[in-house]
């Protein structure tokens, strides 16, 4: 199986899925189990699924890599970015559509191929390279660009061959939805007529895209989402969908230490179990050959692990449960209980931060004689991203050779970690991605797809389909690291901070929410310091939607209220002023929108309160940056301690927005995530191991939990032309809205999540 | 549920629709179920009724 060919889902057929014996396996220590899984004659293939639906008909033309326009004017695009639930296909495919005029109606999409890319001298990545390319974020400048472009060169090459066919000049063309129109005589000639001239074109240069003013379909239309009639017939193709012919299914377990290893396991009671085709062990110490991944080595890194590998999932389960496992827990196990790393994070706080994050003015003196003080320490668990789809791929592995089906957030990232883990070059590895189950971050560094082929190279020439249980899953996460933060102001005349300190212990990712906002930056607090301590943990951590921020906006926002409390200012009022010289006025805007819009201020029964909140993600400390959002909550606290949302009010601005729809979907699905992220969330440690495996530990909020009254408010937008992200946003005001209404409410600080764990129980006096 | 009750309340749908969404689409959940049950032909024959 040798040449550029791109592997079709409808033609796969597997040439070389024979079957020996596998190659043997085995070897941690000199204990551990060796076993030769020998592989049984497969069944007769069956076919193959379509994982994109969207295939261009026949006689389709290419008229560049992206771009098919076949007779009858449907317009293949392929979509470099992951669809994860969250628009971003749906939104590339405006971008081109917007430039190349075609109908709408008549799009449609299917992934690119990264393996053309390296076979085909970055024909997609050259502008951007592959990390950029091969991802999400489909509104990045870089990217609306690059995807501008390519629609207004195929619309010029669709115009020049019209003019060509009719001999006038190309000034006289219209393009529009898809038909050309010869502006003096009428005629007309639709795009599948002339796509194949239009392919042989060369522009002598390329056209200039239109300004963002004339824009008729971005920020005009709203369409629903090119995936939405997949995911409701059915249709849709994750990577848990995927069936080939000869697949086998593998059930896996890591160490249930994170950071331990496999001392032996017991082939030989399992293997005469039903559809047992073999086991296959994960040794991390293996040498590997480093491919350079998007993210740095080590996040994707593999974790000691055995899987067995039968003819059907269930049956891999039932084995699995059955061998018998040893494992060296090694240093984690040390950690027995929760309470116990809690108070070590404490404890971090106690001594000055190891590191200087950042120092402006004179913080520490201004504390160390400060009238007014305000001081407070908080702490938010680690989290699991919990994706509905489990974490899953399949691999098929042959000489020289890996072709992988998987659900990738970051193609990029799957891609060079399986052609590393499979040993072959980038050309020779073929990538299918797939519709995308959930992410929340969980999928970003690809340390699923590294098992996934770890497991595939020791079955070669079959398709093996591996499936995190979702117990396996949640206790083997990348999860949101635990945070713990000791915040100390200087409350000056005004009643507003002149000095802060910030000690926080393990910092992570940029401090985002904390360093990067404006409280800490342009001196809008004149003295500020911050400093870091490392807290080394076995447990593994990772991006869980909007890093650091998630923990770090409720924080500084329960901190903020705090000050306000304490100075006897409204917590409205207190931000206004806070903010009176801040050079951005979507923050004012935000504020003001979600005020009005919740009726800040109102008169409320005993027992009920509002809490406000507003912050910013990715902004680095710049005005005019980022996404600001803003939230009021407005709750009620039984006198039993029973905590009711009544209402969830959201104002943003993250400058302009191309599609109104989607930015409600993804603001609304942000505020239950961070809703649910506040109340519900807490993973927990006993002997090192994390305990909650399932839905019925780690709480999910379902549908008669969330408040009737929650609303997106679109009148804090500012206008600025940045178009900044959406989906991590609206997770970060949430849960301090929440918590300052607790307080208004019951006179009771809530300074950890999740909120569920607090006892708000009040008494009328 | 809508074969069951053709104009489901909103508390019927709360006692219904107990899946699990990690996205937060339930509000449109909602919405979509109130909207199907209007384009129901039961729907209809229950407004001429």
């Amino acid at each position: 199986m040798t040449g550029p060919r791109k592997i079709s889902r409808r033609e796969f057929v597997i040439a070389t899925s024979v079957v020996g014996g596998g190659m043997s396996i085995c070897l941690l220590g000199t204990d551990a189990a060796c076993t030769e899984p020998e592989l049984r004659p497969h069944e007769a293939p069956t076919d193959a699924v379509e994982l994109t639906p969207h295939e261009a008909p026949a006689g389709a033309v290419e008229l560049s890599p992206w771009i098919m326009i076949s007779p009858d004017d449907t317009v293949l695009m392929r979509v470099s970015s992951p669809e994860s639930g969250n628009g971003a296909l749906t939104q590339i495919a405006m971008t081109i559509t917007e430039e190349l005029q075609c109908d709408w109606t008549r799009v449609k999409t299917e992934t690119i191929s990264i393996n053309r890319d390296f076979r085909q001298n970055n024909v997609y990545s050259a502008v951007g390279g592959i990390a950029a390319t091969f991802a999400g974020r489909s509104t990045l400048p870089e990217r609306m660009n690059l995807f501008l472009q390519i629609g207004a060169s195929a619309r010029e090459r669709l115009r020049a061959a019209a003019a060509a066919r009719w001999r006038v000049p190309v000034s006289e063309i219209e393009a529009k939805s898809s038909v050309l129109t010869h502006r003096p005589t009428g005629r007309m000639l639709r795009f599948g007529e002339v796509a194949a001239s239009a392919a042989a074109i060369r522009l002598p240069r390329e056209p200039t895209p239109k300004p963002p003013d004339q824009w008729s379909l971005l920020g005009k239309a709203n369409p629903s989402k090119l995936t939405n009639p997949l995911v409701v017939n059915g249709s849709a193709v994750y990577g848990i969908d995927v069936r080939l012919p000869g697949m086998l299914y593998a059930a896996l377990m890591q160490s249930p230490v994170h950071g331990g290893r496999l001392k032996r396991c017991g082939f030989d009671a399992i293997k005469n179990m039903p559809g047992v085709r073999g086991i296959a062990i994960v040794d991390p110490d293996q040498p590997r050959k480093p491919v350079k991944s998007v993210f740095g080595n080590g996040e994707n890194a593999a974790q000691s692990a055995v899987a067995v590998v039968a003819d059907h999932y269930w049956q891999a389960r039932k084995a699995l449960e059955a061998l018998p496992v040893e494992w060296d827990d090694r240093s984690g196990a040390q950690w027995k209980t929760t309470e116990q790393i809690y108070q070590a994070a404490f404890a971090t706080l106690e001594h000055a931060g190891e590191k200087i994050e950042k120092s402006e003015g004179t913080a520490l003196k201004i504390l160390g004689h400060s009238a007014r003080l305000v001081e407070a320490t908080y702490l938010t668990p680690f989290c699991d991203q919990a994706p509905i789809e489990p974490l899953n791929g399949t691999a098929l592995v042959t000489k020289n050779r890996v072709d992988v089906w998987h659900p990738a957030a970051i193609t990029a990232q799957a891609f060079l970690t399986a052609a590393e883990e499979a040993g072959v070059a980038p050309q020779n590895t073929f990538f299918n991605q797939t519709l995308v189950g959930g992410s929340f971050g969980r999928r970003l560094f690809a340390d699923d797809v590294r098992l996934v082929v770890a497991i595939a190279k020791q079955f070669p020439g079959r398709p093996v389909h591996t499936i995190w249980s979702r117990e396996e899953a949640m206790r083997q996460g990348r999860y949101r690291d635990l945070t713990a933060a000791r915040f100390k102001a200087s409350l000056g005349d005004k009643g507003l901070p002149e000095a802060l300190l910030v000690r926080v212990c393990r910092p992570g990712f940029e401090l985002r929410g904390i360093a990067d906002c404006p409280y800490t930056n342009l001196r809008t607090i004149a003295s500020v310091h911050i400093e870091s301590q490392p807290f080394p943990l076995h447990i593994l951590t990772g991006a869980y939607r909007a890093p650091t921020y998630n923990s770090y906006a409720f924080f500084m926002e329960s901190f903020i209220d705090e000050c306000a409390a304490t100075a006897g200012i409204d917590p409205l009022e207190y931000r206004l002023r806070l903010l009176a010289n801040w050079p951005d006025p979507g923050w004012k805007k935000c504020l003001q929108e979600v005020a009005a819009k919740s009726g800040w201020g109102r008169h409320l029964p005993k027992g009920h309160g509002q809490g406000i909140a507003i912050s910013n993600w990715d902004m680095g400390g710049k005005p005019r940056s980022g996404t600001t959002v803003a939230a009021v909550a407005t709750v009620e606290v039984t006198p039993t301690g029973e905590l009711k949302i009544h209402q969830l009010d959201l104002s943003f601005d993250c400058g302009r927005v191309l599609n109104r729809d989607a930015v409600l979907a993804q603001l609304q699905g942000g505020m239950i995530f961070g809703l649910n992220m506040s109340l519900n969330e807490e993973l927990t440690v006993q002997d090192g191991r994390i305990v909650e495996g399932n839905f019925d530990r780690y709480p999910m909020l379902r549908l008669s939990d969330t408040p009737k009254n929650l609303h997106v408010h679109f009148g804090g937008l500012s206008g600025h032309e940045r178009l900044t992200e959406i989906g991590e946003p609206p997770v970060g005001p949430i849960g301090p809205a929440i918590a300052n209404a607790i307080f208004r409410a019951t006179g009771k600080r809530v300074r950890t999540t999740p909120f569920r764990k607090h006892d708000l129980r009040w008494t009328h006096t | 549920l809508l074969k069951d009750k053709p104009r489901p309340t909103d508390a019927d749908i709360d006692a219904s629709i107990t899946n699990i969404c990690r996205c937060g689409t339930y509000p449109r959940v909602r919405a979509a179920i109130h909207k199907a049950a209007d384009m129901m032909p039961s729907a209809g024959l229950d407004k001429r009724s």
